[in-house]
């Protein structure tokens, strides 16, 4: 295995490849039990499993928040492990970010097992100080520790890696490669960053964008709580939240699709280079990224109309260079390539594929005119569903797959390739019984639902035993394989 | 108004082309040609799908500026309102100054909530969801609707306002 060589050398980023480990591997198991609440929650909708309404709103609220910071933290793991094959990164700095991170999770944890708080992962204001019995001030304030820990956590993160590729390449603008950008794409006599550089520097940027919002909405949320803020606005605190969560969500997307830009060409023979077009699309993301969120807001009406048209531009706007780029760019890398069939490579095709199904559900819902019947359905999950669970998520069980297997030397059975195909065949499913129910008006966040809406979430269940077969497999099988991988990772 | 339906078959149609364009570029993968034969073919296509992609969606931005459901758009395609209902939320109930509607009239409902936010989603007697606003503490929402079919209509809360969300529900006659 020459690629083993490869990669203790590189580098002496052995410190970073072992963090990197315990990052994807902590958010793959915090993500399956997110699955297994998200189980529970369609078997409830199936009536299958009767949950009483407080426990369904509570696990809906551990699900949505414990699912997004789960896969983030594998996403920002397996970054880290490509992006230190050409920037340094500290060991020591990655290790505290996910101490910060874990302890955020934990009052996140607290706050809905034990605290019964239930007003979903968006946690919009007033509800977390308004519940009326249901869950306690301390509550609450425990929710949104946990998430200012965790966005403290992700900035820190951020700092690191601008700081890394800006140090490497002698600048963020070169980080971003501008001279290249600006010249037309006429070579440069700097070095030029590899996309996944170029992606790092976006997210970080970004990052530092998207936590400084939700700092903007935690402190009057802090003041009102200690008497010093008589009313924090509910507008205000809604175009903060979905600033702060929506392009966190985004940013999570990005991190995994800069991992498909170092894992394919591993399968197709092929590099992924930063040729003009990726570098300019990469860089249009940084303001297309922050636009999008006003399509949250489409139905709150007090809203200035230039914001609700700025946010359907924007949805509009950020699924081209994603489109044209990113999936295109797949695409090509594969046509004709003789692709090395494997699980990460599965993965990574389901990924592309899937993810341009949860980009067109997203267009289409950020249309206002069509957001007036979707918002609020069943619609809006199954379109993040989609780009998560056959998008994002994919390309990072892919990447967290492909590293386990190359450090340890692993070697995948026929089994494992089916198990892959059918994570595939599981997801395509539970998503489909999500966008019928979305088109059938069958609204989200319902803890009960009507007989007649039942049938959609009975056929997800089947669907959704069978990802989670095919997720049990490929669980056995990485972490068979974590004890020599984490050795040869020095 | 948007047909729901409509939309999901136009997604379903679209999703089976792109399956057919990916089973088509994994079959190929079979062979095994140099990247730099298949790199100016992408470059183009790239180029003119980028064209393409863009015009499609200024044709449908700018047909759906007709959709809008906000109060200057919606009086211009349904006339300006005969009928003005109060409507307050809150945890977990509905107030109208009036339940019944007429037929054929355009309404508006002027929205609002005593504590937090609810969102005010308005089902017909088939149970699709035909229009909807949020109800938000401190602001007034105006939504404008004309109910052609009698009978009567569900309201639904669409924004999770506590635990018990998903009864917040009331009923609306149009005669």
């Amino acid at each position: 295995m020459g690629a083993q060589a490869q990669v203790k050398g590189s580098n002496g980023n052995g410190g970073v490849l072992r963090i990197a480990l315990v990052y994807m591997l902590t958010g793959f198991v915090v993500f399956l039990l997110m699955g297994l609440l998200g189980l529970l929650m369609r078997l409830n909708h199936a009536g299958f499993l009767i949950l009483a309404p407080h426990w369904f709103y509570r696990i809906m609220t551990l699900h949505g928040s414990g699912m997004v910071a789960a896969s983030m933290l594998a996403a920002m793991g397996g970054f880290v492990a490509v992006l230190s094959r050409g920037v340094r990164l500290h060991s020591r700095w990655l290790w505290t970010v996910f101490i910060i991170y874990f302890l955020g999770a934990g009052f996140v944890i607290l706050a809905t097992m034990v605290g019964g708080f239930a007003a979903g992962w968006t946690a919009l204001h007033p509800l977390p100080y308004e519940s009326k019995g249901a869950w306690s001030l301390a509550a609450a304030l425990a929710m949104y520790i946990g998430y200012l820990f965790v966005a403290v956590a992700f900035l820190l993160y951020c700092l690191q890696v601008l700081y890394a590729t800006a140090k490497t390449y002698g600048g963020v603008t070169r980080a971003l490669a501008w001279e290249y950008l600006f010249s037309g794409g006429r070579k440069t006599p700097n070095p030029m960053p590899r996309p996944v550089d170029i992606v790092g520097t976006v997210v970080a940027i970004d990052g530092v964008i998207a936590v400084l919002a939700g700092a903007i909405l935690l402190l009057p949320l802090f003041g009102q709580a200690a008497g010093l803020v008589e009313r924090v606005d509910a507008l205000f605190a809604k175009n903060f939240l979905f600033l702060f969560g929506h392009t966190l969500v985004n940013l999570n997307i990005y991190l995994s699709a800069g991992l498909v830009y170092a894992t394919l060409p591993h399968y197709t023979g092929r590099e992924w280079k930063a040729a003009w077009p990726v570098v300019l699309a990469l860089n249009l993301v940084i303001v297309l990224v922050l636009l999008p969120y006003f399509h949250h807001l489409y139905q709150d009406f007090a809203q200035v109309l230039p914001l609700h048209i700025l946010g359907q531009i924007g949805s509009y706007g950020v699924a081209i260079p994603a489109f044209v780029v990113t999936i295109l760019g797949g695409l090509a890398l594969i046509y004709r390539s003789g692709l090395r069939w494997s699980v990460p490579s599965i993965l990574m095709v389901l990924g592309l594929w899937g993810w341009t199904f949860g980009g067109m559900g997203a267009v289409i819902d950020s249309t206002i005119g069509v957001n007036q019947v979707m918002h609020n359905t069943l619609w809006v999950p199954a379109h993040f569903h989609s780009y998560y669970l056959l998008g994002a998520v994919a390309f990072t069980w892919a990447y967290m797959y492909h590293l386990v297997a190359e450090l340890s030397g692993a070697q995948e059975t026929r089994l494992s390739r089916i198990a892959a195909w059918l994570y595939g065949l599981g997801g395509a499913g539970f998503l489909l019984m999500f966008f019928f129910s979305g088109a059938n008006s069958v609204p989200r966040r319902f803890a009960v639902h009507l007989p007649e809406w039942q049938g959609f979430a009975q056929i997800a269940v089947v669907f959704v035993v069978i990802l989670t077969l095919a997720l049990a497999w490929v669980a056995i099988e990485v972490f068979r394989s974590i004890r020599p991988a984490w050795q040869r990772a020095q | 108004m948007i047909n729901p339906q409509l939309v999901l078959a136009v997604f379903l149609v679209v999703g089976v082309v792109w399956t057919a364009v990916w089973a088509w570029v994994l079959l190929s993968s079979r062979q095994t040609v140099p990247y730099t034969e298949v790199a100016p073919k992408v470059t183009v296509l790239r180029r003119r799908l980028f064209w393409l992609i863009l015009a499609l969606m200024v044709v449908v931005f700018l047909v759906s500026m007709r959709l809008l459901p906000y109060r200057s758009i919606r009086a211009g395609v349904f006339g300006m309102p005969q009928l003005s209902i109060d409507v307050v939320a809150q945890q977990w109930s509905w107030t109208f100054s009036q339940n019944e509607i007429p037929r054929g009239v355009p309404v508006e409902f002027v929205v609002t909530s005593r504590d937090v936010n609810h969102g005010f989603g308005i089902y017909d007697p088939q149970g699709r969801l035909v229009t909807q606003v949020q109800a938000m503490p401190g602001y007034t929402n105006r939504l404008i609707y004309v109910f052609r079919q009698p009978g009567t209509y569900m309201i639904r809360c669409l924004e999770l306002c506590g635990v018990p969300h998903h009864v917040m529900v009331a009923a609306l006659t149009v005669k």
